[in-house]
């Protein structure tokens, strides 16, 4: 009797162990597993595929108008290419770690990946991607004078080129509802809307127009990656950083970071932000945004990439300038202009068995042709990478005020990549702890900043 | 020498004997083997290796280094605590739930053929598509859940339910809790309707009254259902991550960070496999703990009479 008990234990303590383990397994291909939505474009010839060379591409993220673009091209390049046959695959933004750490693991990595560019120093670590500009310098050096020269160096990581990208997303940006700021008098003498210029008069406009039907700003401070981007943009362009000088130390014990936290809560304090600040993030927040739920947002550039996404009928008027800075930089680091994401970049993967094929595709979308989407329209909401984007009329027309400031050389003045090295995707998480802290009331910014600092410090190393 | 032949057949019955069922469990033991212990194995030998994936040293062996960094690591203590919540919480309201629910649709009322086939619903929809309609429900704009309880006068501003470090963890326990429910809730119908009425009529016949009938006759038939059901939504809920990464992402203020969320972070976001598989091995080890304890203290459910 005892033996039975203690054998029925014993199995079912067993059983257990392989219901944890199958339970695990089921949670994770039930939502995050990289392949839900996917969907796969086969090359149209695929009959004659054994005479091409058939080439692998996994895409991650994207809007529906940039997918149907992609596409098209595909399309395009099978039917002209006479030795490749490009099979491409779009996959969701958020599995591309666990895709390509999978196919590594397995050695089943495609032969080319289309992802941000932030995610190079981490690949090439790993050795997923190679340098470009190893595998054909030639051509690398013939691409380099069609791109916008801060969106090449984005693209760039120890001075080897990783990609080649289409489009930059840039942070942070002031997004103002253009009715609103006419309505509370902030307009200039031709009738166009007048911008706050430095972080307390964001404040005074944001009290301002704060009313019963709408806050006077909205800011999107979720621990979402684009919302810690945004973070990361006002920080930089106020001295402050991650690292210090010599990026050998966590150097985020600075002045230029504290004074971001306090902006961030005398924002709080003039009780004129959405109280949903931790729960909205990026796309939840500037959807509100264009509902009119609120006179000003921060954000990135791509807020017409959202609109085309979500909206079906007109949204609110507005304009996107970038973020105003603080009146005085009180930061120990020169400030950065903006910090530049190029989210959509064509890379080769070390392990393809066609480079040569693989550059041909690659070579492809340098083609001003082959980027059109993002100059007239049809993709809108991006920065474009090719200078020859930036001569459309239609992206003239559709982006006055981004047109205008890339013509006065101020849309990309003093702008450095985003924040990469390694331990960064640890420790961004921590950062929105902080200012969450510092928004909710828990703790003082400098309460705040030398938790973080002190966190930061234990996982870089 | 007929002797001889004889002990040699016996001794060869008897291995037969002895082997045969043994030969028949092959098959399935192999399966286990390759896919579950061989995992756990593997799993455990590499919470014993330094391999970080961006490492040029490669793996490395390093004992129980692993473990110990995870006692030093920032915030671990507190995500054990949130996952003690999420755990405990969400186990202990489907049980409570499941039972009840369970109990009310065992009655015979004409609505009840509907509701038990209705009330899968939620079982049956994919987690990640529940997590993502329960954010907009929720959310403190634009969510149908403020905005109801806007018109009926019960709060005045929408309330930021995933926003608020308080609030965020009950709220995805809720939502776990609706979807895990309708399961147990079958598990215990199921118990129910298997009870022989002549237990209730006898009852019934010696004046005992329903909550009597429940408390000694319904409950304790269903004492084993319950175990399971405790069991098998403890792993389950201990699990899951995709619920709070759609719903939260783990925070805010990390305020619904998990272990197996964190487990997920330190594989895929670090990179740190090493650190990742030993926190793995203690979220299952402590998982298998408090079932071993279960198990222990409700033995008279389940073991075999």
């Amino acid at each position: 009797m005892r033996r039975i008990s203690i054998l029925t234990v014993m199995t079912i303590l067993v059983l257990s162990m392989v219901l944890a383990a199958c339970g695990s397994n089921s949670s994770k291909d039930s939502g995050t597993s990289p392949n839900s939505g996917s969907t796969t474009e086969q090359p149209k010839q695929a009959g004659s595929s054994g005479d091409k060379t058939k080439l692998t591409v996994w895409k991650f993220g994207g809007t529906p108008a940039e997918l149907d673009f992609y596409k098209q091209k595909v399309g395009e390049f099978n039917s002209q290419s006479k030795d490749v046959a490009v099979e491409w695959t779009n996959l969701p933004f958020q599995g591309k770690r666990e895709k390509i750490i999978g196919a590594y693991k397995t050695n089943s990595l495609p032969d080319v990946v289309v992802l941000d560019a932030q995610s190079i120093p981490d690949f090439t670590g790993l050795g997923v991607i190679q340098a470009l500009d190893d595998a054909d310098k030639a051509s690398a050096d013939k691409w380099k004078g069609n791109f916008v020269p801060e969106i090449w160096d984005a693209v760039h990581y120890n001075n080897k080129l990783y990609g080649v990208p289409f489009f930059a997303d840039v942070a942070p940006m002031l997004t103002l509802n253009t009715k609103i700021l006419k309505d509370a008098g902030y307009v200039d003498g031709s009738g166009n809307v007048l911008p706050p210029k430095n972080w307390d008069e964001v404040i005074a406009y944001a009290k301002k127009m704060t009313t019963s039907d709408h806050y006077g700003m909205i800011l999107p401070a979720t621990n979402n990656l684009n919302d810690i981007n945004m973070f990361e943009g006002l920080m930089y362009g106020n001295g402050g950083s991650w690292l210090t000088a010599d990026e050998k130390q966590v150097g985020i014990d600075n002045p230029g970071v504290l004074d971001t936290l306090k902006f961030y809560k005398d924002l709080k304090a003039s009780a004129s932000i959405s109280p949903g600040f931790a729960e909205s993030n990026y796309l939840d927040a500037v959807t509100q945004f264009l509902q009119g739920k609120g006179a000003m947002i921060l954000t990135m550039t791509w807020v017409g990439a959202i609109e085309k996404q979500v909206t079906k009928e007109k949204s609110v008027d507005y304009v996107v300038v970038p973020f105003p800075k603080r009146s005085t930089i009180s930061g120990t680091l020169p400030p950065v202009g903006s910090l530049i994401s190029p989210t959509t970049t064509i890379m080769m993967t070390k392990t393809t068995k066609h480079s040569k094929q693989a550059m041909a595709f690659i070579d492809f979308w340098t083609n001003p042709d082959n980027q059109k989407c993002f100059a007239d329209g049809t993709c809108p909401g991006r920065i474009p990478a090719l200078k020859a984007s930036f001569d459309n009329p239609a992206f003239q027309k559709n982006n006055p005020e981004i047109y205008k400031a890339y013509k006065d050389g101020t849309l990309f003045k003093g702008a450095i990549h985003m924040p990469w090295f390694t331990g960064l995707t640890e420790m961004e998480p921590l950062l929105a702890n902080a200012y969450q802290s510092v928004l909710q009331g828990k703790q003082s910014p400098e309460e705040a900043l030398k938790q973080l600092s002190d966190q930061s410090k234990k996982v870089f190393k | 020498m007929e002797l001889r032949t004889s002990l040699r057949q016996t001794a060869a019955a008897r291995w037969k004997h002895a082997f045969t069922p043994y030969l028949f469990v092959l098959p399935a033991m192999i399966v286990i083997f390759a896919f579950i212990i061989y995992p756990l194995i593997m799993v455990f030998r590499e919470s014993m290796l330094k391999d970080s994936l961006l490492s040029a040293m490669g793996a490395q062996f390093v004992g129980l280094d692993n473990y110990r960094e995870l006692l030093h690591y920032p915030n671990m203590g507190t995500i054990a605590g949130h996952s003690v919540i999420w755990m405990g919480l969400g186990t202990g309201f489907t049980l409570l739930g499941g039972l009840l629910v369970g109990l009310l649709l065992s009655n015979d009322w004409p609505l009840n053929r509907l509701l038990r086939g209705v009330i899968m619903i939620p079982w049956v929809l994919p987690v990640v598509v529940s997590a993502t309609v329960f954010r907009w429900m929720l959310n403190s704009e634009s969510g149908i859940i403020n905005r109801f309880l806007q018109v009926i006068g019960i709060i005045g501003k929408g309330i930021p339910w995933l926003g608020v470090p308080s609030l965020a963890m009950l709220s995805v326990v809720l939502v776990i809790v609706w979807r895990l429910v309708p399961l147990a809730s079958m598990i215990v119908l199921g118990a129910v309707q298997a009870i022989s009425k002549n237990y209730y009529e006898a009852a019934s016949i010696d004046g005992a009254s329903s909550w009597k009938q429940f408390w000694h006759i319904t409950l304790p038939f269903l004492r084993s259902s319950l175990v399971y059901i405790f069991l098998i939504n403890l792993i389950w809920i201990t699990n899951n991550i995709v619920l709070i990464l759609v719903m939260t992402n783990g925070g805010p203020n990390s305020s619904t960070e998990t272990v197996a969320t964190f487990v997920y972070r330190l594989a895929f976001d670090s990179f740190n496999f090493g650190l990742s598989n030993a926190l793995g091995v203690v979220n299952a080890l402590f998982t298998l703990l408090i079932t071993g304890i279960y198990l222990i203290v409700f033995r008279k459910s389940w073991l075999v009479r």
